[in-house]
């Protein structure tokens, strides 16, 4: 078990060593939160209602998706495996006593956990200017729990696409495709009930919803308590059908793999 | 006239220093020491037109810097070089189209196309006429017999093809001068048997001036007869590869081939010779 | 002056060998290949859902219509996909320094900048045009204002979105070059791109005063997509028409100088 904290702590190190790097990660997003906000701003000047939404809370909505999505996006896992497959490295995790899968996990989390301890403290300044002085311990406490049902999900749906390269050689391009679709299917783009009631359903069986829509809404208490409880299984479902899916393509795919190159 | 003069040239790199450990890490965060490397100190040397010298040193002496800053690569701190009567780093088209770099295990071929596809793309960027370009990628693709894998993508040959390739996409355009950079590393006996055979032939028949560096002795022994040696950014030896051996080494010419430099190094200048 | 003619011929040669052989190495993976394309299909679909939830709510967004603000969407995803089929190599960059390979390009005797400009180019993004291209006749044709009034537009139009190219292409070689002093930045890409997004909408929804300064000048990102869409739409504007050629004139004239000046102190990766 040591060994993966190890491989936590390199990331974390890794990510440290890279802070220009996570510097421009946080503007990218701000400016992109910018024009969001300034858009939104344009459209309530006309009423002050849209959907379920105010135009503060639907900021509010949006500064949690740039948070959430700099935190499960600090580490561009499907790539990094699939590059690992196509170059051979992944050769050392087979002859070394140790899971590819909690390594990349492990890898992930880290890069995680540095951009959530760089980040929050802006994110916070930020929510208490539009927000104003209102935590709720509660609510707070049940944020981090989804927050990391995010993280595991995100990381198991890239570690899918990533380990796909033994099936497809190359996987930007459905990495690219399903960017995009988790882009829209969290909520990242669009309030998942601001879409049409038939859409949402559907879209509420994915776990993609987990991804932005599910802890923002718990954090707002727009979720009961009673809400809580299926949310949760529903979650964790979905985690447990992603981790089987991704053990059985490992192992299939490792058995046809042929290492490229020389 | 020398065809390569280089004249007290320096390189200092500045870098920051990374300490291990976590902690170290987070103090990383607020201030960095920033340190100095002289990779390069004051080198002195002529080459003639023709020769084929070796560049010996352990990992970070300053050789690979050294031909960088010969190819136009990096600008030095301090001193001066000319090649073919160029200053490299004004990187002058009349310059870069007579003289060409390879780096072993660093490819400029495109990873997912037969390497023909940038055979063509450096004909055409180093201006070499249809006629010139059909003779001597015939020539090339002779004398190290690659014909059949020309068509095939360069991810999908071995690291000697690959080698060969490299090679074959330098000497497109009859360069002057020719560095190679490590290029027997990470190849197998046979591979780098190959490698040196035809770069021996390539200088006998061509009379290309050739500088070659590596840290494996038999590539030097085999086809240089000048041997620099760099250390730590100096040179420590400059002379012919027979009288270094004989003044120095009390070993059999054979032995010799099988040692690596660094052993060699030590052996003749004691620990003065710097470790890996 | 033939030598100019002889000069060209060669830059227009290479350009067309390396679309080709970028073509060619997407055709190496032929399934990643149609999948990219669907995924930049499916990037522009998702753009236009969101359009289309937006004015489900308003009838005009800052005085712009639904096909008006088409019209400047449109144009913002022809100039991305323009500067992606062409230069998507100036997005490696940071990569390429990294690996050492940036050295090898730097040693061929071609102008560095006019190669690691072209050396790579993302044929996906052809798609990229061509949908925004199929939403602008849309848009403009579904315009209230009759379809040859905004035709005698055009060529005011097609030379402010050549300027708008040219500026998103400096403000991209300007990023690009600090990466010779930032060797870890590979997200400079993920800011370029963020910054440039900006002028996705029509910039007139930045209400504040700073804002509109900052967007018209330091990062001109009106004149990317806005002010040609407001030319065509609404007519000449000598003072907007000139502005953009002349930020454009300076932005790549400043985009050289410094791309040279960041050579200069290139050190490579390793030793």
């Amino acid at each position: 078990m040591k060994k993966y904290w190890i491989i936590f702590k390199n990331s974390l190190q890794t990510s440290m060593a890279y802070r220009f790097n996570t510097f421009a990660f946080l503007i990218a997003e701000l400016f992109s939160l910018a024009v969001i906000i300034y858009l939104w701003l344009s459209i309530y000047r006309q009423g002050n209602q849209i959907g379920n939404y105010t135009l503060s809370s639907l900021i509010i909505y949006y500064i949690f998706t740039k948070f959430i999505s700099l935190l499960i996006n600090a580490q561009d896992t499907a790539r990094i495996i699939g590059d690992s497959i196509r170059q051979g490295d992944i050769i050392n995790y087979l002859v070394k006593p140790i899971n590819f899968q909690f390594e990349s996990f492990f890898s992930n989390f880290g890069a995680v956990t540095y951009n959530f301890l760089a980040y929050s403290f802006i994110f916070l300044i930020i929510l208490l200017f539009f927000h104003g002085i209102s935590i709720n311990i509660l609510s707070a406490v049940l944020f981090i729990l989804f927050i990391l049902m995010a993280i595991v999900i995100n990381f198991l749906i890239n570690y899918i696409i990533g380990i796909s390269t033994f099936y497809l050689g190359f996987i930007m391009g459905i990495n690219f495709i399903m960017f995009n679709i988790t882009l829209f299917l969290s909520g990242s783009l669009i309030p998942l009930d601001m879409l049409p009631s038939l859409v949402y359903k559907i879209v509420g069986f994915l776990p993609f919803k987990y991804l932005a829509f599910v802890p923002i809404s718990v954090v707002t208490g727009k979720i009961g308590l009673d809400g809580l409880m299926p949310l949760l299984a529903h979650g964790l479902f979905w985690i447990l059908a992603l981790y089987l899916v991704a053990l059985i393509l490992y192992k299939k795919g490792l058995k046809n793999y042929e290492a490229y190159g020389g | 006239m020398p065809i390569i003069e280089v004249k007290n040239l320096s390189k200092t790199y500045e870098y920051y220093k990374k300490q291990p450990g976590l902690l170290a890490s987070v103090k990383g965060l607020f201030r960095r020491e920033k340190l100095y490397v002289e990779a390069v100190k004051e080198i002195n040397f002529n080459i003639e037109e023709g020769e084929l010298v070796g560049f010996l040193g352990p990992n970070g002496a300053g050789k690979t810097t050294t031909l960088k800053m010969l190819s136009g690569i990096l600008y030095p701190s301090g001193g001066e070089a000319r090649v073919l009567g160029h200053i490299p780093w004004k990187r002058q088209k009349e310059y870069q189209k007579q003289f060409a770099l390879v780096m072993g295990q660093k490819n400029q071929l495109w990873w997912d196309l037969p390497a023909m596809e940038s055979f063509i793309l450096n004909k055409e960027i180093y201006e070499v006429p249809d006629k010139e370009f059909k003779y001597n990628l015939a020539e090339l693709t002779e004398l190290l017999d690659v014909k059949d894998i020309l068509d095939i993508q360069v991810r999908k040959l071995s690291l000697g093809q690959r080698m060969k390739c490299e090679l074959i996409a330098a000497l497109l355009h009859k360069p002057k001068v020719l560095f190679l950079d490590e290029p027997t590393i990470g190849l197998d006996v046979v591979a780098q048997k190959n490698t040196r055979d035809f770069i021996k032939k390539y200088n006998k028949e061509k009379k290309t001036t050739i500088i070659l560096t590596s840290h494996y002795m038999k590539d030097i022994s085999q086809l240089c007869q000048r041997v620099i040696i760099i250390d730590l950014g100096r040179i420590i030896y400059d002379g012919r590869l027979d009288d270094l051996i004989k003044k120095y080494a009390e070993v059999d010419d054979i032995l010799v081939d099988e040692v690596e430099v660094d052993d060699v190094i030590r052996e003749i200048f004691g620990n003065g010779g710097g470790v890996k | 002056m033939k030598l100019t003619a002889v000069k060209l011929k060669k830059c227009v040669k290479i350009w067309r060998l390396s679309l080709y052989n970028s073509l060619m190495q997407r055709m190496a993976y032929r399934f990643n290949f149609l999948l990219m394309c669907v995924g930049v299909f499916l990037q522009m679909i998702l753009t236009l859902i969101f359009i289309n939830v937006i004015f489900g709510f308003i009838d005009n967004l800052s005085g712009w219509t639904r096909e008006q603000a088409l019209i400047v969407v449109a144009s913002y995803m022809i100039i991305e996909g323009l500067m992606w089929a062409t230069c998507a190599y100036l997005a490696g960059i940071s990569r390429n320094i990294r690996m050492g390979t940036m050295d090898l390009i730097l040693i061929k005797p071609m102008d560095a900048q006019y190669l690691v400009s072209i050396w790579r180019g993302d044929p996906e993004d052809w798609v990229r045009v061509a949908t925004a291209l199929l939403v602008f006749i849309y848009a403009i044709v579904n315009l209230d204002i009759p379809l040859a009034v905004v035709l005698k537009n055009l060529i005011y139009y097609i030379i402010l979105m050549f300027n708008a190219y040219v500026i998103v292409y400096s403000i991209t070689l300007i990023l690009k070059s600090f990466s010779f002093w930032f060797v870890e930045a590979t997200s400079l890409n993920l800011f370029n791109q963020a910054v440039t997004r900006m002028s996705q909408y029509p910039t007139d929804i930045f209400a504040h005063k700073i804002a509109k300064i900052i967007f018209s000048t330091v990062i001109p990102l009106a004149f990317i997509a806005t002010v040609p869409a407001k030319i065509l739409i609404g007519g000449m504007n000598l003072y907007l028409f000139f502005s953009s050629c002349a930020l454009a004139i300076i932005f790549f004239y400043s985009s050289r100088k410094f791309w040279l000046f960041a050579l200069k102190h290139y050190s490579s990766a390793s030793s």
